[in-house]
């Protein structure tokens, strides 16, 4: 086996699983997100050079998932409505604690840059700069977006009389 | 401590995102400042429920990685040197059609007529007032046609009989 061939096995067998979690949210099935899976890496291997070249190769390839991902979206004509609710119902934890339920609401009002950075960050644990790289924009951009979704969040939960006492005092 | 700094620093921790260093830090500072560490316990109780409301995956069992698509990468791979092995061809392919096209189609070239010359008939008839017949210079003034010149070397002066 070739050089670039072997090490772009190495990188699947480190990185498939997480890859695969992150592309079954994207895909109506199991099979489908496999499917999905194996595309990512049919395209990753186009660009042999690029994978030596990454800073950070599990970037790289979250990056190449989820453009492989938006293109599989766009063939099935399906938008991502409320991605983050629909694999997330779990009866027990919401009755453990109703603040659940209110926080899926909240999670489904955020805007979609600010849902996928976080979702990428709490789910797929992407650092700052992981971030950046999968979704080409600047660390400062990930950093202030997940500020604000988690502010957004928080200011939800908590009561509006709460929130206002607790606001720092400049 | 700037409140914005101190919130973007509760906001990281709770992330996950702060270095341990920093984060010591921010404790000792926190632990002097309880209106700020109760903030700071805002953030981290809600990145904690987000974390609950968005588990890795509910369809995570049913998930199996695929073996390395080892046979597929290949065949893209194969496929891949076979285009960049083409290319180059079908580049002279498309230049050699371009130039029979050109060749073909071009349009001949705009050469001007040749000038002919007509004598007036007044010219002819060598009447008085014919402006040519009152122009034309006596035999001897005339100069002489280039085709009576010869200029056999650039050493040599240029003589005059004869064709060049």
């Amino acid at each position: 086996m070739s050089q670039p061939a072997a090490h772009l096995e190495a990188l699947y067998h480190e990185h498939a699983p997480e890859l695969l979690r992150y592309l079954a949210r994207n895909a109506p099935t199991s099979a489908d997100a496999e499917d999905l899976l194996h595309d990512t890496f049919i395209e990753a291997a186009r660009f042999d050079e690029r994978i030596e070249e990454a800073a950070s190769p599990r970037a790289w390839l979250f990056g190449v998932a989820r453009n492989v991902a938006a293109a599989f979206r766009r063939r099935l004509q399906i938008r991502r409505a409320a991605p983050l609710l629909g694999d997330v119902a779990d009866a027990r934890s919401s009755a453990a604690d109703p603040r659940l339920e209110q926080l899926r609401a909240a999670l489904e009002k955020l805007a979609s840059p600010f849902r996928e950075t976080l979702e990428l960050r709490i789910r797929d644990d992407l650092s700052y700069a992981e971030i950046a790289d999968v979704l080409g924009i600047p660390v400062g951009t990930v950093r202030s977006r997940l500020h604000a979704a988690i502010k957004t969040l928080s200011d939800e939960l908590v009561p509006q009389s709460e929130s206002q006492s607790s606001e720092p005092s400049p | 401590m700037n409140p914005k700094t101190l919130d973007a620093l509760l906001l990281d921790r709770a992330a996950g995102a702060l270095p341990a260093d920093v984060a010591q830090l921010l404790d000792a500072y926190l632990g002097e400042h309880p209106a700020d560490a109760i903030r700071g316990l805002r953030y981290s109780t809600t990145v904690d429920l987000i974390r609950a409301a968005l588990p890795p995956a509910a369809k995570s069992a049913d998930l199996r990685v695929p073996l390395f698509p080892a046979k597929r990468i290949e065949a893209a791979r194969s496929r891949r040197r076979w285009l960049a092995t083409l290319r180059p061809l079908a580049v002279a392919a498309l230049i050699a059609i371009a130039f029979v096209l050109g060749q073909k189609l071009a349009a001949p070239p705009n050469r001007p007529e040749p000038i002919t010359l007509v004598m007036a008939e007044a010219a002819a008839s060598g009447g008085i007032w014919a402006y040519p017949a009152a122009s034309v210079p006596p035999p001897s003034a005339r100069p002489l046609a280039a085709s009576s010149v010869r200029w056999s070397s650039p050493l040599r002066w240029p003589q005059p009989g004869g064709s060049s």
